[in-house]
C-alpha cells in the first residue's frame, strides 16, 4: 500500500482529501506542516502531499525544499487560489506535480501514480549512474568524461591522482586541453572528431601534462557518450605508459651497456667457444689474471687460466658441461700471467647459437678470501675441539698428575707435536717441577727436572704471561732447545687467573713455524689446563685437609662434624657415629643436623644453624640429641661456617656430651696443676705478669736468667726491672698496646735483659694475654745464638702471614715494605705488586681526619686507631678498622709504621641495615591499627602512635608525659597495679580493660603489655598494644544470648536430643530424652550412646557415624558442603528394657575448621506413627487379599456360570426349533424371551470374565509398538469400520512398555465405542498423543453423539449404561475394562465430551514405560 | 455293534460327563451327513477303560475322540496325556470340546498333543454347526490313517 503524508492547511479540506485518498486505498497520515519533516523521518512515506500555503511557521515550499534535500521522495503541491507568484515559486522548488484545489479525485490519483512512477524511473537511472561511477572510481586506469566542447565533467580517482588535480579543481572547470601540451591539441581534436564519427577513436599516444607542469607519456582512447540518440560528450580512457616506455628505452640501452656492467662486476664473466677458446671476457679478468684484453680475447684458451695440475680435470668438466650436464661450481687453482696461483671457482652454462651448442658462458670467482675464511673456521673448530677435550678430561680427572699427563698427551696428539712436557709450580711460584714428559730424550730430562722461575729467561716468560715460541729459524741460537733435540718449541704458561700454576712445553724435531692460529690455540690451551690444574690442586688440598681432619677428629672424644649449607652431614667423626649409634653410610649425605636432635629442639636448631651460616657468633648451644635407637643425650654444640672462595658452603662443628664437657672442665682444672708443673720445669724463663707488669709468678729458669730468687720477685718486682733502660719504653708500649688490643701488639720481640749482677743478655720474649684475664704471660729465651733469633723472625713473619687481618708495614714516606696474605686477600694485590708502591696511591685511602691531624697523634702516642676506606684491586670500597703502630729506631725517629686492618665492611652494612630496620619499625609503629603506648619506669607515657590518639580521642600532648592510668577507666586502675608484678615476672601479660576517652566514654580494649629490656636485660620501659574489642564484645554478647536461646530450645524440645563426642560418649542431652528412655541425666551423660539402643540397632549408629565423618572429610571445601544427615528408624531402650520406636536424625556438629567434632542425635518418638503404619499395612494387605479373592471369585463364577447357562440356552433353542408353532402363540413368545435372556446373560458373563481377567490374567509388560496395537484393534473391528465408513487417523505413535493384548483390547473398546456411538455423520476418529511431564497422554477423539459430562464418571463403572439396549447394544463393561487396563498400566483415563458434538477419551501411559526409538515407518 | 462291520460307519468316542451335552452332541451328529457309531464315556475312568478294551480288541477303535476337559474322577487332560503317550492310541485324533476359553487351557491341551481345541458354543445352532464341522473336517477333509483290523 502506498503510504502518503498529507500536510494540508485547513482541517476541513485535509479531512476531505484524506477520506478520498483512503477510499482509493492509500495509507494516509495527515499532519501539520511543522511535523512533516519529523514524521517523514519516522514513517518513510512513499509520497508527500503538501499544501503550498500553510498556516504554520514555515511555508510548504520551504518544507518541500528541506525534504528534497534529505530524501528522495516525490512531492506533490496542493494549491488553492494560487497567485502567479506562488505557482512560479512552487515550480522552482521542482515538485513532481502541482494540483490546484478543488481537487478532482481522478486527477489526484493520476498525479500520485505518475509521480510515483516517474520517481521510480529517476531513482533507477540514478542508481545505475551511481554504480558506473563507483566502478569507474575503483579502476586504476584514468577515466574521464567531457562535454562536446572538451570541458571535463568527470574524472575518476586514478585520473585525479595521475594528473595531480582534486575534485574541487574539476568542479571549478578544467578542459581536456589543459591535460596535454598545446602542440598536441590538434591530435586531441582529431581524436575527438574520429570518436564522433566512428563512436570511438584509436589509441593515441601523447604526453600528459600534470598540474605541476611535469609530463608523462599517456596512451588515450576516446569514445562517444550518446544520450537519447544525441552525442553529449566524450568518455576517455588514458593509460600512463611511462613504465612501458622506460622498459623499451632500457632494452635499447641494455646491449650497449652489457659490457660496461659486466666490467663493473667483481667476478670474471666469460664466453668460450666449443673448444674452450675465450671469445669474450670482461674487464675484471684483466685485473685477476694480469693479461690484457688483446692477449686474452680470441687468443687464449680458458684452460690456460688454470694451473697445469688442474687442467686435465678442467677439460673433463668442460666436456661434461658442453654435453649439457648441470655441474655447478667447480674449484680450481687459477694461474696468473706472473705464474702466481690462487684459488678460483668456475660456474658455466651452455650458449646456444642457431639452436646448436656453441660454447659456454660462465663466471670465474676469486675464492682466496673464501678459502681463508674457511681455513679460519676450520682452525677455530679444531681449537674448540681440543679445548673441549681438555675441559672434559679436567672434569673427569681426580688427581693433578693424571690430568697433567692427559692434557700433555692430548695437546701433542691433536696439534701433531713430537715431544711435550708439563711442569707445575710450587706454592711460592719460585720453582716449577717436571711432572710429565713424553718424546724427550732421557738424557735431557735432568735439565728439565726443576726450572727456577725467578731466573732469566723464565722470569721474563712469567712477567709477560704469554706463550713463548721458538721456531725453526731461532732454534740454533737457543742451546737448551737444541739440548732437548728439538728444532722448534713452544712454552705455554699455565695460569689460574693471575697466578702461575705451571708450564706446558711442546716441540717438534723438525723445523716448524708457529702460525698465528697455532699460537692462539696454545695460549687458549694454557688457560684451560691451568684452570683445570688449579681446580684439581684445590680439590686435592681440600681432600688432604679432610683426610687430616678425619684422622685427627676420629681420635677426639667430642663429636666433630661438617655439613653442607643445607645442614646435611658431609663428614662425621668416629665419636659422632658411636655416640649417636649410626653407621657412617647412614649418616654422611643422608642425615641433617635437624634429624639428630629431638623434634622439640628442631626450631631452635634451625635458628641456630641459620646463625652459624651467617657467621653469627653463638658459642656453645645446648641441645638434646636423638640417637638412632630413640634415646636422647644432652649435648652442647659449637660450629663455624666453612668458606670456599669467600662463600659459606657449610659448617664445621663440634659437639660434646654435656657430661663429657663437665668432665673436660674437670680435666682442665687438673691439667692446670700439670701445666704449673710444666711451667716450673720448662727450659724457658717464664713469667706471668699482672696488669701493672708486676711479676706474679716466675719459674726457676727465670731465676737462672735474672739471677733473682723467685721469692724476691713474685708479687714484688715489676718486670720492667729486668729490662735494660734503652728498651724499657718500647716494652712498656707493647704491653699497653697488648692490653688494648692483643692483636695490635707484637707478640714476640727481643730486648736486653738486665740481670741482678748488672750484666745484660739478649733475650727473645713471646708474650700473650691470658685469655679472660688481664694478666699476660711471657716466655723468655736467651737468644744470644743467632739461629734462635732467625727462627724467631721466621716465626713472626709466618704469624703475620697467618693472621686474618691485613698487615702491612710502611716506611715513613708511605711506601709499602711488607704486605701479608691477609692484605692480599683483602685488597687483591699480591705482595709482589704491592711492595714498593705508595700505600695511599695503591689503595686510595680515605682517612676520617686529615693526615696533618693524624700524624702528630701517631708521633705522640705511637698508636692510631680508626676506620679507613680503601679501594681494592677490583675497585670495590672496603671499610677497615685500622690500627697503626709507629716503630721508631733507637733515636725515636719514626722508622716504620705497622698497619693492621680488619675488614668491617659487612659490619658497616649490618649497621646501616639495622638503622633501616629501626626506621621500618618506626613506620610500622605509626601505622598500626592497634593503639600503642610506651610507658617509662615512672608509669608515664613516653611515646604513642596515631592509632591510640584515635582510640582515646586525645591529642598527642594529652597522652605523652601523662600517667598511663589517665588513659584507663578508674575501676581498672587497681587491676593495672596488681598486674604489674605479673608483668615483671612473665615479661608479657594480656589483659582486658576499658579505655577512657576524653569525653568520658569508655572503649573496651584488649591490652597486650610487654617489657622492654636493654641489652643488659634491664627493664627500661614497657609497651602496651591496645586493641579495640568493642565489636568483639558485642559479638560475644550476641553469641551468649543466642546460646541461651538455643539452650532453652534444646531443653524444651519434644524430641529427644543427645550430643555425643566422636567416641560416642554422650556429652549432653535434653529433658525429652530422659522421658523417652526413662533414665536420669546421670545415667546417660558420660555413657556410650549405644547403651540407649537395643543391640540390633547399635551397628546402625556405627554405620551412620562412618558415613557422616566420611562425608565431612570427603568435602573438597571445608564447611561449605551440604550438611549430611542420616535419618533412620530405630528404637530406644528404656531403663526397664522396654523399647520405644523412634526416628533418629543423626548429623555432625563441626568445629570452626569444618572438622566433625560431635554428633547430634535427634530422636523422635514414633510409637504412634509406627502403630498406624502397622495398621495401615495390615489393612492394605487385607484389601489386596480381598481384591484378589474378588477377582478370582468373578473369574470362577463367570466360568462356572457358563456351563448351566449353555444348557438353558441350548435346550430352549431346541425347544424353539422343535416346537415352534406347535404350541400356542404365547408359548412361542415366552420361548423367544427365554432365548433372548439367556443370550444376554451369556454376553454379561463373558464381559464380566474379561473384566476380571484384566487384573488376574495379565501378561508381563514388554515394549509394544502402539501403531501395531492400533492396527490390530482396527483389524478386529474391520467389519464395523467398513459398515460405518469410519475414518481412523492417528498422530505419530510411540512405543510403550505394556501388555500388548490388553492394549489391543483397550484401543478396540475405545474405537468400537467411537463407531458404535456415532451420529448421522461419517465417523471421524483420531488417535492423538501428547507429551506431558511424566506421561504420554493418548486421546481417542470422535465426532459421535457425545456424552453429557454429568455421566463422565459413571461411564467407567462396570455395567453402567446410558442408552437403551435397543438403541445401542452392550453390557456396559467395555469402558470398565478400558479403565482397568489403563490403571493396570499405572495410567489415568477421563473423558471430555459435548452431546451431539463428540467425545474425546484421554488416557495416560507413564513415560517411564516409553521405549525411545523411532518407528520404522 | 451291528453297524460296526460296515465300512461306512465311523467310530466316535465322546468323553463327556454332562448328559445334556451328550444329548446335544448326539442330536447334532444325527443331523449330520456322516454315518457313525457314537460311544459315550461319562468320566475319565470310563474313557480309559474303553480305550483299554480297544487296545485289546475288545472294543471298536474310535476314529475320533471328542474329549471334555473337566471330568469327574480322571481329568480330561490326564486322559489326553494317556492317549497321546500310548503308541497304540496316539494316532487317534482327539478334539477337545470344552466350555473353557482360557488361554492356559488351550495351550496346555495343545502341549499334550490334542489335535483340536474347541470351545462349546453357548448357542444351540452354533453348537450344532460346530459338531457338524468337526465331522466334516475330520471325516471328509482330513486323510486319516488306515483303520487297523
Amino acid at each position: 500500500m502506498i503510504r502518503i503524508i498529507l500536510a494540508a492547511d485547513d482541517p476541513t479540506s485535509a479531512q476531505d482529501i484524506q477520506n478520498r485518498l483512503q477510499r482509493m486505498s492509500y495509507d494516509v497520515l495527515t499532519v501539520s506542516i511543522d511535523e512533516v519533516t519529523e514524521r517523514a523521518d519516522e514513517l518513510h512515506p512513499d509520497i508527500i502531499l503538501l499544501d503550498v500555503r500553510l498556516n504554520g511557521e514555515k511555508d510548504g515550499i520551504e518544507v518541500a525544499q528541506q525534504i528534497k534535500s534529505r530524501y528522495d521522495i516525490p512531492i506533490i503541491f496542493l494549491a488553492a487560489n494560487a497567485d502567479e507568484a506562488t505557482v512560479r515559486r512552487a515550480i522552482a522548488a521542482e515538485p513532481d506535480s502541482i494540483l490546484i484545489k478543488p481537487l478532482d479525485a481522478l486527477e489526484l490519483r493520476a498525479a500520485i501514480e505518475i509521480a510515483m512512477r516517474r520517481h521510480g524511473i529517476k531513482a533507477n537511472a540514478h542508481e545505475s549512474d551511481r554504480r558506473i561511477r563507483e566502478i569507474t572510481e575503483s579502476l586504476s586506469e584514468v577515466i574521464f568524461e567531457t562535454d562536446m566542447t572538451g570541458n571535463i565533467t568527470f574524472v575518476n580517482r586514478a585520473g585525479l591522482n595521475e594528473f595531480g588535480y582534486t575534485r574541487e579543481h574539476v568542479e571549478a572547470g578544467i578542459t581536456l586541453y589543459d591535460l596535454v601540451p598545446p602542440d598536441k591539441h590538434n591530435e586531441i581534436r582529431e581524436s575527438i572528431a574520429q570518436a564522433v564519427i566512428d563512436e570511438s577513436s584509436q589509441w593515441v599516444e601523447v604526453p600528459g601534462v600534470r598540474r605541476d607542469g611535469s609530463t608523462f607519456p599517456v596512451s588515450v582512447r576516446a569514445s562517444l557518450i550518446v544520450r537519447e540518440g544525441v552525442p553529449v560528450g566524450i568518455r576517455g580512457i588514458a593509460l600512463n605508459v611511462t613504465e612501458r616506455k622506460s622498459a623499451e628505452a632500457a632494452l635499447i640501452m641494455s646491449e650497449r651497456h652489457t659490457r660496461e656492467i659486466t666490467d663493473a662486476l667483481p667476478i670474471v664473466v666469460y664466453e668460450a667457444d666449443a673448444t674452450g677458446r675465450i671469445i669474450f671476457v670482461n674487464g675484471t679478468a684483466f685485473d685477476l689474471f694480469g693479461y690484457t684484453r688483446e692477449e686474452l680475447q680470441e687468443r687464449m684458451s680458458l684452460f690456460q687460466l688454470i694451473a697445469p695440475a688442474d687442467r686435465k680435470r678442467a677439460r673433463r668438466v668442460f666436456r661434461r658441461r658442453m654435453a649439457g650436464e648441470d655441474i655447478g661450481r667447480v674449484e680450481y687453482t687459477g694461474l696468473r700471467k706472473d705464474k702466481k696461483t690462487f684459488p678460483i671457482a668456475i660456474r658455466a652454462v651452455i650458449i646456444r647459437r642457431d639452436g646448436a651448442v656453441g660454447g659456454l658462458r660462465g663466471v670465474i670467482l676469486d675464492t682466496t678470501e673464501l678459502k681463508r675464511a674457511e681455513e679460519q673456521t676450520r682452525e677455530h673448530a679444531h681449537t674448540m675441539e681440543i679445548l673441549n677435550l681438555i675441559v672434559t678430561e679436567g672434569s673427569r680427572s681426580t688427581d693433578v698428575q693424571s690430568f697433567a699427563e692427559a692434557a700433555t698427551n692430548l695437546t701433542l696428539e691433536l696439534m701433531h707435536f713430537d715431544a711435550g712436557a708439563i711442569h707445575l709450580a710450587d706454592d711460592d711460584a719460585r720453582y716449577a717441577h717436571l711432572r710429565y714428559a713424553i718424546g724427550i730424550p732421557d738424557t735431557a730430562l735432568e735439565a728439565l727436572e726443576s726450572i727456577p722461575l725467578t731466573e732469566a729467561p723464565y722470569a721474563r716468560f712469567l712477567a709477560e704471561a704469554k706463550p713463548f715460541f721458538v721456531d725453526g729459524h731461532e732454534a740454533s741460537c737457543m742451546p737448551h732447545v737444541a739440548k732437548l733435540g728439538l728444532k722448534s718449541l713452544a712454552a705455554v704458561p699455565l695460569y689460574r687467573r693471575d697466578k702461575i700454576v705451571g708450564a706446558l712445553t711442546v716441540g717438534s724435531f723438525s723445523r716448524h713455524t708457529f702460525s698465528q692460529a697455532e699460537q692462539e690455540r696454545l695460549a687458549a690451551i694454557g688457560n684451560e689446563v691451568g684452570a683445570a690444574i688449579a681446580n684439581l690442586q684445590a680439590d686435592e688440598a681440600l681432600k688432604e685437609s679432610a683426610r687430616r681432619i678425619r684422622g685427627i677428629t676420629d681420635a677426639l672424644p667430642e663429636l666433630v662434624y661438617e655439613t653442607d649449607a643445607t645442614g646435611t652431614f658431609t663428614f662425621v667423626n668416629a665419636s659422632c657415629l658411636k655416640m649417636l649409634g649410626y653407621a657412617k653410610e647412614e649418616f654422611e649425605g643422608k642425615l641433617t643436623v635437624f634429624d639428630v636432635i629431638i623434634p622439640q629442639d628442631t626450631d631452635r636448631g634451625r635458628e641456630s644453624f641459620g646463625h652459624r651460616i651467617d657467621s653469627t657468633e653463638l658459642g656453645w648451644v645446648e641441645f638434646t640429641a636423638l640417637r638412632k635407637d630413640g634415646s636422647t643425650l644432652p649435648i652442647s654444640v659449637s660450629a663455624r661456617p666453612i668458606y670456599h672462595d669467600g662463600v659459606v658452603i657449610g659448617t664445621r662443628g663440634i659437639a660434646a656430651d654435656n657430661t663429657l664437657r663437665k668432665r673436660s672442665e674437670e680435666r682442665l682444672r687438673e691439667s692446670e696443676a700439670y701445666y704449673r708443673a710444666i711451667f716450673e720445669s720448662t727450659a724457658t724463663g717464664m713469667a706471668i705478669l699482672e696488669e701493672d707488669m708486676t711479676v706474679a709468678m716466675g719459674n726457676s729458669k727465670l731465676e737462672q736468667l735474672t739471677g733473682f730468687r723467685k721469692n724476691d720477685v713474685e708479687g714484688l718486682k715489676p718486670f720492667t726491672e729486668f729490662v735494660a733502660p734503652e728498651d724499657l719504653e718500647r716494652i712498656t708500649t707493647y704491653h699497653r698496646a697488648r692490653r688494648r688490643d692483643a692483636a695490635s701488639a707484637p707478640k714476640e720481640y727481643e730486648f736486653r735483659l738486665l740481670r741482678k749482677d748488672g750484666t745484660r743478655r739478649e733475650v727473645f720474649v713471646t708474650a700473650a694475654l691470658i685469655p679472660g684475664t688481664k694478666r699476660s704471660v711471657a716466655s723468655i729465651v736467651d737468644v744470644s745464638a743467632l739461629k734462635t733469633a732467625q727462627e724467631a723472625v721466621r716465626k713472626q713473619a709466618a704469624m703475620l702471614d697467618a693472621a686474618h687481618d691485613a698487615v702491612m708495614t710502611l716506611d715513613p714516606e708511605g711506601t709499602i715494605t711488607y704486605w701479608n696474605r691477609g692484605a692480599e686477600r683483602l685488597y687483591g694485590w699480591t705482595t709482589h705488586e704491592a711492595e714498593g708502591q705508595n700505600a695511599n696511591a695503591l689503595l686510595y685511602t680515605r682517612f676520617p681526619e686529615s693526615r696533618e691531624a693524624l700524624w702528630p697523634k701517631l708521633i705522640e702516642s705511637g698508636l692510631w686507631e680508626g676506620e679507613l676506606i680503601n679501594v681494592t684491586r677490583d675497585g670495590v670500597e672496603v671499610t677497615v678498622a685500622s690500627s697503626w703502630t709507629l716503630m721508631t729506631d733507637g733515636k725515636d725517629n719514626a722508622s716504620a709504621i705497622l698497619e693492621i686492618s680488619s675488614d668491617i665492611t659487612e659490619r658497616k652494612k649490618a649497621e646501616s641495615a639495622l638503622a633501616e630496620s629501626e626506621a621500618k619499625l618506626h613506620i610500622t609503629f605509626a601505622t598500626m591499627a592497634d593503639g600503642i603506648v610506651i610507658v617509662g619506669l615512672d608509669y608515664k607515657v613516653t611515646d604513642c602512635n596515631e592509632a591510640i590518639l584515635r582510640l582515646t580521642q586525645r591529642s598527642r600532648e594529652e597522652i605523652i608525659g601523662k600517667p598511663l592510668l589517665d588513659l584507663f577507666a578508674p575501676e581498672f586502675h587497681l587491676q593495672i597495679f596488681e598486674k604489674h608484678s605479673e608483668l615483671l615476672e612473665k615479661g608479657n601479660i594480656l589483659n582486658v580493660a576499658k579505655l577512657l576517652r576524653k569525653s568520658g566514654e569508655r572503649v573496651d580494649v584488649e591490652a597486650n603489655v610487654s617489657l622492654i629490656r636493654d641489652a643488659a636485660g634491664q627493664y627500661t620501659a614497657s609497651v602496651a598494644v591496645l586493641r579495640d574489642v568493642t565489636e568483639r564484645k558485642k559479638a560475644e554478647l550476641a553469641l551468649a544470648e543466642s546460646e541461651a536461646k538455643l539452650r532453652i530450645t534444646f531443653a524444651t524440645m519434644a524430641d529427644g536430643i543427645v550430643i555425643a563426642g566422636l567416641d560416642e560418649t554422650v556429652t549432653d542431652c535434653n529433658e525429652a530424652i530422659l522421658r523417652l528412655t526413662q533414665r536420669s541425666r546421670e545415667e546417660i551423660i558420660g555413657k556410650p550412646f549405644e547403651d540407649l539402643l537395643p543391640p540390633e540397632f547399635r551397628s546402625l549408629i556405627l554405620d551412620a557415624r562412618k558415613f557422616l565423618v566420611g562425608a565431612v572429610l570427603a568435602r573438597t571445601e571445608p564447611s561449605r558442603g551440604k550438611k549430611e544427615t542420616v535419618r533412620t528408624d530405630s528404637q530406644l531402650l528404656q531403663k526397664n528394657g522396654e523399647r520405644v520406636d523412634i526416628e533418629a536424625n543423626i548429623s555432625t556438629i563441626e568445629d570452626a575448621s569444618g572438622q566433625p567434632a560431635e554428633f547430634l542425635i535427634v530422636a523422635r518418638d514414633v510409637t504412634e506413627r509406627k502403630q498406624m503404619e502397622y495398621q495401615l499395612d495390615s489393612s492394605l494387605a487385607d484389601l489386596q487379599r480381598s481384591n484378589a479373592e474378588l477377582e478370582q471369585f468373578a473369574y470362577v463364577t463367570s466360568h462356572d456360570l457358563q456351563e448351566p447357562l449353555r444348557m438353558i440356552t441350548s435346550y430352549i433353542q431346541i425347544i424353539e426349533e422343535d416346537y415352534k408353532g406347535k404350541l400356542d402363540a404365547d408359548a412361542d413368545q415366552y420361548i423367544a424371551f427365554a432365548v433372548e435372556g439367556a443370550k444376554r446373560m451369556h454376553t454379561l458373563i463373558n464381559d464380566l470374565l474379561a473384566y476380571s481377567r484384566v487384573g488376574t490374567r495379565g501378561e508381563p509388560f514388554m515394549p509394544v509398538i502402539v501403531s501395531n496395537v492400533l492396527s490390530a484393534a482396527a483389524a478386529n473391528l474391520e467389519v464395523a469400520i467398513e459398515e460405518s465408513h469410519a475414518v481412523v487417523t492417528h498422530d505419530r505413535l510411540r512405543t510403550v512398555l505394556g501388555d500388548e493384548s490388553q492394549l489391543i483390547q483397550l484401543f478396540q473398546n475405545l474405537l468400537g465405542n467411537a463407531i458404535k456411538f456415532r451420529s448421522d455423520a461419517t465417523p471421524m476418529i483420531h488417535i492423538g498423543v501428547e507429551e506431558a511431564k511424566d506421561d504420554w497422554v493418548f486421546s481417542v477423539r470422535d465426532n459421535g453423539i457425545g456424552i453429557d459430562m454429568k455421566y463422565a464418571e459413571r461411564i467407567f463403572v462396570v455395567f453402567q449404561r446410558l442408552h437403551a439396549r435397543e438403541d445401542y447394544p452392550g453390557t456396559g463393561v467395555g469402558l470398565a475394562v478400558v479403565k482397568k487396563i489403563v490403571e493396570r498400566h499405572r495410567g489415568r483415563i477421563w473423558v471430555e465430551s459435548e452431546p451431539a458434538k463428540g467425545s474425546t477419551f484421554f488416557f495416560t501411559l507413564p513415560k517411564g514405560g516409553i521405549v525411545e526409538y523411532e518407528q520404522a515407518r | 455293534m451291528s453297524k460296526r462291520d460296515s465300512v461306512n460307519y465311523i467310530e466316535i468316542l465322546l468323553v463327556e460327563d454332562n448328559q445334556g451335552d451328550v444329548l446335544l452332541t448326539k442330536r447334532a451328529l444325527k443331523s449330520g451327513k456322516v454315518l457313525h457309531n457314537l460311544h459315550v464315556a461319562n468320566d475319565g475312568e470310563a474313557a480309559l477303560a474303553y480305550l483299554h478294551d480297544v487296545e485289546y480288541g475288545q472294543a471298536p477303535r474310535p476314529d475320533l475322540i471328542l474329549l471334555d476337559l473337566n471330568l469327574p474322577k480322571v481329568d480330561g487332560r490326564e486322559v489326553l496325556q494317556k492317549i497321546k503317550s500310548n503308541e497304540a492310541l496316539t494316532s487317534i485324533p482327539v478334539v477337545v470340546l470344552t466350555t473353557s476359553k482360557a488361554d492356559e487351557d488351550v495351550l496346555k491341551t495343545y502341549e499334550l498333543h490334542a489335535n483340536s481345541f474347541i470351545t462349546k458354543p453357548v448357542d444351540w445352532p452354533q453348537f450344532m454347526n460346530v459338531i457338524q464341522q468337526i465331522e466334516e473336517y475330520w471325516f471328509t477333509v482330513v486323510k486319516l490313517p488306515k483303520r487297523e483290523h
